[in-house]
């Protein structure tokens, strides 16, 4: 588990135009909280040191320890990250403290590995979920977990169960859940016209006309 | 095409369209998505005519998912009338689209395939666009 050092400074202004004057100026707001403080802190951290720190393999999921000025040194996880719709800039983080003696939930990335066989066949990769969520200490918490899918053909899939973890981690989604299936190629099917529709409309029209009349017949 | 199955009123107000888009602005079905970058409406002959260039280019390969669904109606008055006697017939449906939204997405394909693919299909829109791709692949 990577531990890495940030650096923050207290803000005490507030709302979007203060926010904007930090963005433009290299900084991202932040607020901190968890069970150790009261409420929560509003801080301000270095947007390059933070893009960095969120391009680990692990993702978001490693511990900081946070330093802000003029407060004790604490331990912390991205609990949340803002992104802008359009530029994908970073807006906004939610950082939680945490007890290094107490358990806590992660989403942790589940990455596929090997070439399916059910590819040669033409079947398609189909990753329904990219990340499982599981139950440890902070010290436990794993950068991804690997799924070998090479023995895979089409119509087979992997589920959470048929992930190996080790030793005081829990997986709290349903073990039923898919991660990976081969799914057979679809054949593009021509989207009907309105001329055909009609045609169809006028064929079931006559249909039934037909059917009445036979009915009267008898 | 798509449009709604059944709908509350047959008639809408044509609305603004200001700010970005919050709802459907991340990839969640595949590694690959075309994002819009300005507003508009996009209406269910573009959206059919996109799926088609990306499909037919990326044959039996891959999965495509339509982020978007046109359920908004527009209305025309027929040619040559004369202005007034009430709003004119549904005609088409659309779906707003603001800055950041993500209108397709794709899976089971290389990079290069689906920046064509994508190529092809933002030539059908009307509304520019840009490719984008998961971080972590």
């Amino acid at each position: 588990m990577e531990r890495i050092n940030l650096s923050a400074k207290s803000r005490q202004e507030t709302g979007k135009g203060p926010a904007r004057r930090l963005r433009n100026s290299g900084l991202v707001p932040a607020v901190l909280y968890g069970s150790g403080i009261k409420g929560a802190v509003t801080i301000s951290l270095n947007g390059k040191e933070l893009d960095k720190i969120l391009h680990t393999a692990a993702g978001g999921n490693v511990l900081v320890n946070l330093n802000v000025e003029g407060a004790k040194n604490r331990i912390v996880m991205f609990k949340d990250v803002l992104r802008h719709p359009l530029k994908g800039s970073i807006e906004h983080v939610d950082l939680l403290e945490i007890l290094m003696d107490h358990k806590l939930t992660v989403e942790v990335p589940v990455h596929i590995v090997g070439k399916a066989a059910g590819l040669a066949f033409g079947g398609i990769v189909s990753q329904e979920h990219r990340k499982i969520r599981i139950e440890c200490l902070p010290t436990h918490i794993p950068d991804s977990f690997d799924l070998d899918v090479t023995p895979l053909g089409i119509g087979q899939s992997l589920h959470v169960k048929d992930i190996q973890l080790a030793e005081g981690l829990r997986a709290l989604d349903d073990p039923d859940m898919t991660i990976v299936s081969i799914v057979a190629p679809t054949a593009e099917v021509a989207p009907k016209t309105a001329e055909e529709v009609e045609a169809e409309l006028a064929k079931s029209f006559e249909e039934k006309e037909e059917a009445k009349k036979e009915e009267e017949k008898e | 095409m798509l449009m709604p199955k059944k709908v509350k009123f047959r008639k809408h107000q044509r609305g603004k369209r200001r700010g970005l888009a919050t709802r459907g602005a991340t990839l969640d079905f595949g590694n690959y998505g075309l994002k819009a970058t300005e507003c508009g409406w996009l209406s269910t002959r573009e959206i059919e005519a996109a799926r088609i260039a990306m499909t037919r280019f990326i044959k039996r390969g891959g999965r495509i998912w339509i982020r978007v669904f046109p359920d908004k109606p527009v209305t025309k008055k027929p040619a040559e009338t004369r202005m007034g006697s009430g709003k004119g017939g549904p005609e088409d449906w659309v779906v707003v689209i603001k800055p950041g939204r993500i209108l397709y997405e794709m899976e089971g394909v290389t990079e290069a395939i689906a920046r064509e693919a994508f190529r092809l299909a933002a030539h059908k829109i009307s509304i520019p666009t840009k490719f984008i791709q998961r971080e972590s692949i």
